[in-house]
């Protein structure tokens, strides 16, 4: 019966259509899967057994109604609102907080039909890379348990990869759903920004936060962002316009495609399996006769930097809200002032506090044109740089992280290196491009490794029809999975 | 650049983020080195660059400035850690002798 967890969200639909399976055995074989690897991924915060049998048997009740995503389990990152539900994100200070109401991409999930399953384990309010700064759990890489998922929705990428759920949402401000996606071989798409409603999406970095899908496949990432996608008015921010096509035209794959890599990837300072794999793609597709245009990147040194100072920035004025009035924890005090400062200095972690103070650091009185202003210029020369790009290519293609996963614990001291890790990642969300990563291989040590594709902005159509052309490249799924990764695939 | 003690206790304040004194030096010499490192784009020319805070290409709407409904004030103060009488309770912020 858990044979039901390999199905796409298309073969299920044809399994419900013909009535050769119900919802509930789905939800059933899912749960199942989550009682066997759970315990040492711990992947979720809430696992929502009950709830998600309910509303399996309300679906069931009605029958198989072609809704979009009818019957699908979707795992949901812990910093999206579910009305009524404990929403943490992996935050003390948010413990216990109840939503009293939805996030737009929860409503368009459950008016799609899914059934969510429960709530990942994220790094504290989304800042982190490796899930390590979650204030409840370490989530482990279901690769290989001493290795991190990556982050921040390191729970989500774990529990696809894990086969805990069919897909999941995560959030993405400097790569938080495609670096996870690449340390745990799952794909993991974010949107042109403006693309998916951040109403509901617990503010970080609000220029750069985008929600988006991951999954086991380029179809199924496809299906998930047609749903949450599309403008939504309580986001003035999103393109006003309906969710576009992404599956349509899946199947043209590559063809016809302009596709540019970095010119000098020979030189980069990255894990030798990862920059293989990146020039092994470009051999194959080459001998595809398809056409490789090699470019020189836009500013990928200086974006790191740039991300930093404007993420931190946004969280430090986004994160004032947590100041014990509203919601979640408030450490008694006798004054206001002494319970500000303490409810948010016990309720955040460290990594927080790092960068609310950075952030305090380059809006202070003195600093903020150095460092903010300059910041949003060297903003300004990237957009204009990809705008360039983009003329003479279709398709960015790069390594989604400089390596594959490390150790728990490796990088947890060194904030900078635990920075570094985003290097490919957070230029995507600084000039707003739509970005996927797709798993393409493993490392010798049995890792997964992903690749990038950036298109141009609103050209998410364009990205998913050259990843799911990659897909068909590097057949991942068939050949190696968690726990079995032997098979004869791209091995660095 | 030097990030002193005092600079910290300055962020501090403007942040209202209260740090305990086991951890305060650790993060101190992490955040003197963020800035090091975010100082790099000291370096890049960006002479005639206008600033940009958004990445839109489209010009966002505004809505009709018309109420609309909200959210039950019951339940969102029910995420509150004190009320009273339909309002978020706080410790007093006036002094008795200054009313």
């Amino acid at each position: 019966m858990n044979d039901f967890v390999q199905y796409s969200i298309a073969g299920l639909a044809g399994l419900y259509r013909s009535h050769e399976t119900t919802v509930r055995d789905v939800v059933r074989a899912y749960l199942d899967v989550i009682a066997e690897r759970e315990p040492r991924t711990k992947a979720y915060l809430q696992v929502f057994a009950e709830g998600a049998l309910d509303e399996a048997a309300r679906l069931d009740a009605k029958g198989y109604d072609g809704r979009a995503l009818y019957g699908v389990p979707i795992a949901v990152k812990d910093n999206i609102c579910t009305r009524g539900i404990p929403t943490t994100c992996g935050s003390k200070i948010l413990e216990g907080y109840r939503p009293p109401y939805d996030a737009a991409a929860i409503e368009r999930l459950k008016a799609a039909g899914a059934v969510i399953i429960g709530k990942t384990n994220m790094d504290e309010f989304a800042m982190g890379s490796s899930t390590e700064n979650s204030a409840y759990q370490v989530t482990r890489n279901p690769w290989n348990e001493g290795y991190v998922p990556g982050g921040s929705s390191g729970g989500s990428a774990a529990a696809v990869a894990a086969g805990m759920t069919l897909a999941a949402l995560g959030s993405d401000t400097g790569g938080s759903v495609r670096q996870p996606a690449s340390l745990c071989g799952v794909v993991g798409l974010k949107g042109t920004y403006g693309r998916v409603s951040r109403y509901g999406l617990v503010a970080f970095a609000s220029s750069l936060d985008q929600i988006g899908p991951l999954a086991r496949d380029v179809g199924d990432c496809a299906a998930v962002m047609e749903v949450v996608a599309g403008h939504d008015e309580r986001d003035a921010t999103t393109i006003p316009e309906p969710a576009p096509d992404l599956r349509g035209g899946l199947e043209k794959g590559l063809e016809g495609l302009r596709i540019a890599a970095p010119r000098d990837l020979e030189n980069w300072e990255i894990e030798t399996s990862v920059k293989e794999i990146t020039l092994g793609t470009i051999r194959d597709l080459e001998s595809a006769r398809m056409k490789v245009d090699r470019v020189d990147l836009p500013s990928t040194d200086i974006s790191i930097a740039s991300y930093y100072i404007l993420a931190n920035a946004e969280a430090s004025s986004n994160l004032a809200r947590y100041d014990g009035v509203k919601y979640g924890l408030r450490s008694s005090s006798e004054s206001l002032e002494r319970m500000y400062e303490e409810t948010r200095g016990q309720g955040f972690g460290d990594e927080v506090k790092r960068r609310i103070l950075l952030g305090t650091y380059v809006l202070s009185a003195g600093y903020y044109d150095a460092y903010y202003a300059k910041a949003q210029k060297v903003r300004a020369l990237i957009c204009s740089g990809f705008k360039r790009l983009f003329e003479s290519c279709d398709l960015l293609m790069l390594p989604t992280s400089p390596t594959s996963a490390f150790r728990l614990g490796e990088k947890l001291d060194d904030p900078i290196t635990m920075y570094l890790t985003d290097v490919f990642t957070t230029q995507a969300n600084i000039a707003g491009l739509p970005a996927i990563s797709i798993p393409a291989g493993l490392s010798p040590g049995g890792l997964p490794i992903g690749m990038q594709l950036v298109a141009a902005w609103g050209e998410e159509a364009t990205l998913m029809r050259g990843a799911f052309g990659l897909e068909r490249i590097y057949r991942f799924r068939e050949l190696f999975s968690p726990g079995s990764s032997k098979g004869k695939g791209r091995h660095a | 650049m030097a990030l002193t003690e005092k600079d910290l206790e300055h962020l501090e304040k403007l942040a209202r983020v209260k740090l305990s004194g086991e951890s305060r030096e650790r993060l101190r010499a992490q955040l003197e080195r963020i800035i090091e490192f975010v100082r790099q784009l000291e370096g890049v020319d960006t002479t005639g660059v206008e600033a940009r805070s958004y990445t839109y290409e489209f010009k966002p709407e505004l809505r009709e400035d018309a109420t609309k409904p909200c959210l039950p004030r019951a339940e969102v103060l029910a995420a509150a850690p004190a009320k009273r009488e339909g309002y978020f309770a706080v410790p007093s912020v006036i002094e008795a002798d200054e009313l």
